[in-house]
């Protein structure tokens, strides 16, 4: 492999320079290079034309099926959800494996289905429902308080 | 049930191909398939590609590299696709020039370029060949625009010609076929693309943004969840193989859960997989053959000890007889030189010392004598003992005795690993706000706080103590020493009496990961995007939706030809899922037809491969000439490229002029 060894320093003989994006900025600032979201964004921006087919334009549609609830841990369907943990089980040996997890094992497997959010909904992806629900649940701590406050009073 | 084991396949570093004076001197095009999980790479000449790489880069940081210094030499700073010999030591350091399915990062694609045209053995000053390129469908105008830039400004190409990699492999497959509904499934999207009269409808095309790559990850994170303890030696390299060798696309997915709750279809049909590990050689050894060795050694070892008394005994005798002889000259009258001479011998001064030393000797020979004569008597002693310990046991006049004392036993230790478990539950719901334990605590702290500050006496009576006890989060006692060690003598005592009851199990079968529904769980991804908490449509919907795009009779051409490709059409019981999933929502006894593409993964190449032949290629290159002349944006189209939508002006992109 002594043919590869040049690579790393030196400019191989096909190219002009030996790294191309590097010797078009000047100094030592490195390029930045933007990821696929902030392109994706800057390109709604633009005034296409109408009929142009966009990266953005051809994704899939979102599910009209309700989602299935399947067990955190096997799998399994799961008709119940731990309400401590938010993890959803299959029957009452996985929930006794619930009680037994540790934190970071628990958060884990919230977070592989995406449900690691803070309010704890699933459906968090949608910003606009989340605030609403956040709003809500602040509503109805805010007089639950008050209602307390007078029972005690 | 026989166990796999993971293979852990190491890639082999390619090699520098021939620069061959054929392919030198007539400019014959390279064609790459640039994939965001591996980019193909070979001449259109080649009946395969030459080099098959994982389009990653591994940069090194220095500091490790200085600490291998020995042959330092031969490791690169950088390491490019298959020269990473290890990827998951340098898993961290991974870059890739692709972010999900479209090229972003092109200081990657340039050392990937260098990787490639270097081992291709191109040694001219330009790359003098046209470059046929596979991008992702719809590619971003900029993301192309960089790659235009790089090819001609800094390889200095003739010519370019981008296509979809989808759309070169129904060329390559089906090229007879006018209609084509292609289901492409890649490493972090998967397409499904209607294809009418050989022209794709690109209106109508659908992307899903979940891939083999999703798939890797959800099935490396699930197992590593399930068995915490070896997540470091479950990979997702290992995840990888686990994916192309067990896992299963489930044709009904309900129904293969259903069969999974049978306890003896789960035993037949989980797959166990041994994870290397290392056994500890000494537990071989039962207890009794231990003491045995002991003693052994215990016996040895007083042995050499006698054995070097005796012989200091047998030295000092020696020198006894020697001194006493001396002695005895002094006695007889001997005097002058022949008795300086015998005292010099044994450096003795005078005769004074002489004596000092005999009675010394005399004293040491009878010390040693005495040692032995106790050594030996210990040795008689020590026996009884270690016989008492052993009969420990306790005798029972019948086996139902026996039995009662057994149960017992058992009875307390179950005793206390239930106390156990109760206080961890207490603690628990101590801990959480919402249940009934929770808030009395909740409650007793607010009454303590409510009484008034003027007249605090809590703390004078005794009883105010317990309250401290009941709202403690431990409740009051917590798991004692002293409970944790009679538990250990009672299992200890269990095992004396049923050897078999608390048996350790073999300590291979701790390493062993048992992959039941997750052979499954883990492709079903594709078509429950929800599982992973995306709120797209699975893979069956997408087709479903897709095919509604159009008129009915279109419908039928297109479900009467579905084509699937791509990496992950080697998932058993993909073809069937599908193809179950669309008569479903298709019309009764209407024409459906579920195809896989042969070698699904190098489809995509061969197709590109395949367009090079065409004679429309050489007229539908994007050449330097128009690159000068139009800019690096604009690119030329054909039957199996992207659409061309120049960019609007008064935009925001920034590219720097060429």
């Amino acid at each position: 492999m002594a043919t590869e060894e040049p690579k790393v320093e030196n400019k191989l003989a096909f190219k002009t320079v030996a790294s191309y994006f590097n010797s078009k900025t000047n100094g030592n600032k490195k390029k930045t290079w933007k990821s696929l979201k902030q392109i994706i964004s800057s390109e709604k921006t633009l005034p296409w034309p109408e009929n142009t087919i966009l990266y953005s334009s051809i994704n899939a549609p979102p599910s009209f099926r309700p989602p299935e609830k399947f067990s955190d841990l096997s799998g399994l369907p799961a008709p119940y959800t731990d309400p401590a943990t938010r993890l959803r089980y299959a029957n009452k040996e996985e929930y006794s494996t619930i009680l037994g997890l540790p934190m970071d094992i628990t958060a884990g497997y919230l977070a592989l289905r995406g449900a690691s959010s803070i309010v704890g909904n699933e459906r968090s992806t949608n910003a606009g429902y989340t605030l609403c629900a956040m709003m809500r649940s602040y509503i109805i701590k805010w007089i639950y308080k008050k209602l307390l406050i007078q029972m005690y009073d | 049930m026989d166990l796999l084991e993971f293979q852990d396949l190491k890639p082999s570093p390619d090699i520098v191909h021939s620069y061959t004076p054929s392919l030198r001197n007539n400019s014959t095009p390279i064609v790459i398939d640039n994939g965001s999980y591996q980019c193909r790479v070979g001449w259109a000449t080649s009946s395969e590609p030459l080099l098959v790489f994982k389009n990653l880069i591994a940069k090194l940081r220095k500091e490790r590299y200085k600490k291998e210094n020995i042959d330092s030499s031969q490791i690169p700073l950088l390491q490019v696709g298959n020269d990473i010999v290890n990827i998951e030591t340098v898993r961290f350091q991974l870059k890739s020039q692709f972010d999900k399915n479209v090229v972003t990062h092109f200081e990657a694609q340039e050392q990937l370029f260098d990787y490639t045209f270097s081992h291709l053995g191109i040694d001219n000053e330009k790359v003098s060949h046209p470059i046929v390129l596979t991008e992702a469908f719809v590619n971003p105008n900029s993301s192309r625009q960089y790659m235009t830039e790089l090819l001609f400004e800094c390889y200095n190409v003739p010519g370019i010609s981008y296509g979809v990699d989808s759309l070169f492999g129904r060329y390559f497959s089906e090229p007879q076929q006018e209609n084509a509904l292609i289901v492409s499934l890649g490493y972090h999207t998967c397409h499904v693309i209607p294809v009418l009269k050989h022209k794709a409808v690109f209106d109508n095309v659908r992307r899903l943004n979940t891939g083999g790559h999703h798939i890797i990850t959800f099935l490396h994170r699930i197992l590593q969840l399930k068995y915490p303890a070896h997540s470091t030696s479950i990979t997702l390299s290992r995840a990888e193989e686990l994916l192309h060798t067990i896992c299963e696309v489930a044709i009904s997915y309900k129904e293969e859960l259903t069969k999974w709750l049978d306890t003896e279809y789960y035993e037949s049909h989980i797959k166990k997989i041994q994870l290397p590990y290392t056994s500890s050689v000494p537990s071989s050894l039962t207890l009794e053959q231990q003491k045995e060795r002991k003693k052994e050694l215990a016996r040895r070892l007083t042995e050499i000890n006698a054995r070097k008394r005796e012989e200091r005994l047998a030295e000092d005798e020696d020198k006894l007889t020697q001194f006493l002889h001396i002695q005895e000259m002094f006695e007889i009258g001997i005097e002058g030189e022949e008795l300086e001479n015998a005292l010099a011998e044994f450096q003795l001064r005078n005769i004074q010392d002489l004596q000092k030393n005999i009675s010394n000797l005399s004293m040491r020979i009878e010390k040693t004598k005495a040692k032995m004569k106790s050594a030996k008597f210990t040795d008689e002693s020590e026996e009884p003992p270690v016989k008492q310990v052993k009969t420990n046991k306790m005798v029972f006049e019948n086996e139902k005795d026996l039995n009662e004392y057994l149960q017992n036993i058992k009875k307390k230790r179950q005793d206390i690993l239930n106390r156990k478990l109760l206080r961890k539950q207490r603690k628990q719901d101590m801990a959480k706000r919402r249940t009934a334990a929770g808030q009395e605590r909740m409650r007793i702290i607010s009454q303590l706080a409510r009484k008034e500050k003027g007249n605090d006496d809590f703390g004078l009576r005794d009883e105010d103590w317990d309250i401290y006890k009941t709202i403690s989060k431990d409740g009051g006692d917590t798991d004692s020493d002293a409970e944790n060690e009679k538990l250990l003598e009672l299992e200890e005592t269990i095992r004396e009496y049923e050897p078999n009851e608390l048996e350790i199990v073999n300590p291979g079968e701790t390493y062993q990961l048992h992959v039941g529904i997750e052979r499954y769980r883990a492709p079903e991804l594709l078509f429950k995007p929800y599982m992973l908490g995306s709120s797209e449509a699975g893979l069956s919907e997408v087709i479903a939706y897709v095919l509604s795009l159009f008129k009915a009779e279109e419908q039928f051409l297109l479900a009467s030809n579905v084509v699937i490709m791509g990496g992950l059409s080697s998932l058993r019981g993909l073809k069937e899922r599908i193809l179950s999933d669309l008569i479903s929502v298709r019309p009764f006894k209407s024409k459906v037809n579920v195809k896989i593409a042969k070698n699904p993964g190098l489809t995509a190449w061969c197709g590109a491969k395949k367009w090079t032949k065409n004679p429309e290629f050489k007229k539908k290159m994007l050449t330097r000439q128009m690159y000068d002349e139009f800019g690096s944006e604009y690119f030329v189209t054909h039957s199996y490229s992207n659409p061309f939508y120049k960019t609007p002006k008064g935009q925001t992109i920034d590219v720097e002029a060429p």
